[in-house]
């Protein structure tokens, strides 16, 4: 008799179990807690157990950092997000942003842009977001409620990381994306995190990419400044060369295309002007160019397409906003939308918003460069401005992109500058703020070859160097050349 | 008469190529005399003898547009060419940026190197030793590294 009845008890625990689990998993989000770790979260199959959900490339890319700079006191070692041994780091790097969203520092002082420098000189790990956040705004991308994180800073997007020895815990500076006289360090409680010197070595070991900042050197090129962080390197990395392909080459896909903006598409007025096909609907216009670019336009503010709740906070209009340019690339493609947030995500306050997106291929950046008769000139893949949580005005260059080959890059990265302050010279006070490899894509269908990008403070667009037979791309501020221009 | 012009042309073409990349040569001594001075400036390392614990160095400097710069290591007699991954000596032009970049691999002790500037038949050698030191070593005996810690010695 005892033995049922523990049975029955055990059957029912069981039975009850059961039906907790089953409503988590359907109603909470799922099963896995939010302290487990960054390390199980990242496997495959366990993620795969306890979320059904598909992968957002956009989303993901948010909250993980572009590039992670690790001084182990006898070399600079960089890495960069898509590198395969990107997450280790990334992890533990991760945990100590994360506890500091979180307030989870003891104090903090005031430290000047040579004190910066100074502890990247030393054993280190600096830490570079993709774009600027607000605090509010890097705590939501990052799944940390920020109701404790430091409001010293305004726009976050690198950290240098110290670490921790036998009398003190891990130090975390942090310094203002737009004005680098404001920076602070922040210290964790001694207990928090175990960070020594030497565990650095395991992160550069076997590696030989040789990397070290600027402002290292101790040189300043004529004709422009560098960033600071900029990273000089000796290496000629062998890269895939990109085939582009246009996904909304095909009649049929443009009706799927237009129903993500206009009520109904059957009785959108469409008319041919050259090339472009125009489709009219009371509430806004649409254009498809032959090479892939698509542009939207709402007749006002009012009549755009609803994205979400006016009242919705920025993070929750930034997130619909990527949602809705993966729904829309759904309906044209089987593969995920490969694109990372460009544009930096600092706004206050309401008023209309402006996302950039740019596509991302074998671990590296695809620039967008268009322009020419007819439409405005576009820097990015994806380009849309939000007023009142409704999209206003939409444009993408539609692009899937298949690796093709290798070849060497060409030029180096002094040669690359060179061909930079050459042609930015004729600007006023010019700031390069960063120089790394890419592709350019100008619209056209011929393969593209990796190059050299340059960005350049206050200015939105990337600029391109392909080497010295090819060179000419980079155009030092002007537009480019009309024959360089791919009519799209 | 034209194979003749197109013939000089090459020649003047291939010569003129050679001109900025063949103009250093494969070694040089310990003492070589230099016929300029202000060609180049090599802005790290910042003396002569200074000691790292980077096991590869970042050589930089500034100078003269157009100014073709080569590379050399000492193997205890003579300083020789650096070569590249395909055994052609190491050799920039400086260009619009005025500066130049060559990162070196370091071994545990003294490093001698040189860099050669040529422009115009005029020659600079700037000489240079870097030691590589241990960490702990390079900690007790140079602090020429900004120490940390010491900022925040009494804040905590």
């Amino acid at each position: 008799m005892f033995k049922e009845r523990v049975k029955t008890t055990a059957m029912i625990l069981l039975f009850v179990n059961l039906i907790v689990l089953t409503c988590r998993l359907w109603f909470g989000g799922g099963l896995m807690r939010e302290e487990i770790s960054d390390f199980a979260r990242s496997l495959p199959l366990v993620g795969g157990l306890f979320h059904d959900e598909k992968i957002s490339i956009p989303r993901e890319m948010l909250s993980r950092p572009r590039k992670i700079l690790i001084n182990d006191g006898s070399l600079w070692i960089a890495y960069y997000n898509t590198d395969l041994a990107f997450s280790p780091i990334e992890n533990r790097t991760g945990q100590i942003i994360r506890a500091f969203l979180r307030g989870e520092t003891v104090s903090s002082k005031p430290v000047s842009l040579r004190e910066w420098q100074a502890a990247i000189e030393n054993v280190s790990i600096y830490v570079e977001m993709p774009i600027a956040y607000t605090t509010d705004m890097l705590c939501s991308v990052m799944g940390v409620d920020g109701e404790n994180a430091p409001a010293d800073i305004s726009a976050i997007r690198d950290f240098v990381i110290l670490p921790s020895t036998g009398d003190t815990g891990v130090f975390l500076l942090v310094r203002d994306a737009y004005d680098g006289d404001n920076a602070r360090i922040y210290q964790f409680p001694r207990e928090s995190f175990s960070l020594p010197a030497g565990d650095l070595a395991i992160y550069t070991e076997n590696n030989t990419d040789y990397y070290e900042p600027a402002f290292s050197t101790g040189v300043e090129p004529e004709g422009a400044s560098l960033d600071p962080m900029v990273l000089f390197f000796d290496s000629r990395p062998s890269t895939a060369d990109l085939i582009p392909a246009n996904p909304i080459a095909a009649p049929e896909v443009e009706s799927r295309v237009l129903g993500c903006f206009f009520k109904n598409v059957d009785t959108a007025g469409r008319y041919e002007d050259g090339e472009v096909s125009v489709f009219v609907e009371n509430d806004g216009d649409a254009r498809i160019y032959p090479g892939g670019l698509f542009e939207y336009r709402a007749a006002d503010e009012n009549k755009g397409v609803e994205l979400a709740e006016s009242y919705s906070s920025y993070y929750e209009t930034v997130n619909s906003a990527i949602s809705f340019a993966e729904d829309l690339w759904g309906r044209v493609s089987d593969q995920p939308l490969s694109v990372l947030v460009s544009s930096d995500l600092t706004q206050s306050g309401g008023g209309r918003i402006h996302i950039a997106m740019d596509y991302y291929q074998d671990g590296r950046p695809v620039a967008v460069r268009l322009g020419g008769d007819g439409f405005e000139p576009m820097n990015h893949g994806i380009e849309m401005d939000i007023a009142d949580g409704k999209i206003v005005s939409y444009r993408q260059l539609f692009r899937s992109y298949y690796g093709s080959g290798t070849s060497v890059l060409k030029g180096d990265f002094v040669e690359a500058l060179n061909y930079f302050v050459n042609g930015f010279s004729i600007r006023e006070s010019p700031v390069i703020t960063d120089i790394y490899i890419g592709y350019m894509d100008r619209g056209g269908s011929e393969p593209l070859s990796a190059c050299w990008l340059a960005e350049l403070g206050g200015d939105d667009r990337v600029y391109d160097y392909v080497g010295e037979e090819e060179a000419g791309a980079a155009d030092g501020g002007e537009a480019p050349p009309a024959d360089e221009e791919v009519s799209t | 008469m034209k194979y003749i012009g197109a013939l000089l042309a090459a020649i003047m073409v291939m010569l003129s190529g050679l001109s900025v990349f063949a103009a250093h040569p494969a070694t040089i001594g310990a003492e070589e005399v230099s016929t300029a001075s202000d060609l180049i400036v090599v802005k790290k390392p910042e003396t002569n003898n200074s000691a790292t614990t980077k096991t590869t160095y970042g050589v930089t400097g500034t100078g003269k547009n157009g100014v073709s710069v080569a590379y050399y290591r000492y193997d205890g007699s003579t300083y020789n060419a650096i070569l590249n991954s395909d055994g052609a000596p190491v050799q920039t032009k400086i260009g619009a940026a005025k500066v130049f970049y060559k990162q070196m691999s370091l071994t545990e002790g003294h490093n001698k190197f040189a860099v050669r500037a040529e422009y115009n038949g005029l020659s600079q050698v700037v000489y240079f030793d870097i030691n590589l030191l241990k960490r702990e070593v390079l900690d007790n005996v140079n602090s020429f590294t900004y120490d940390v810690q010491s900022i925040f010695t009494g804040w905590i």
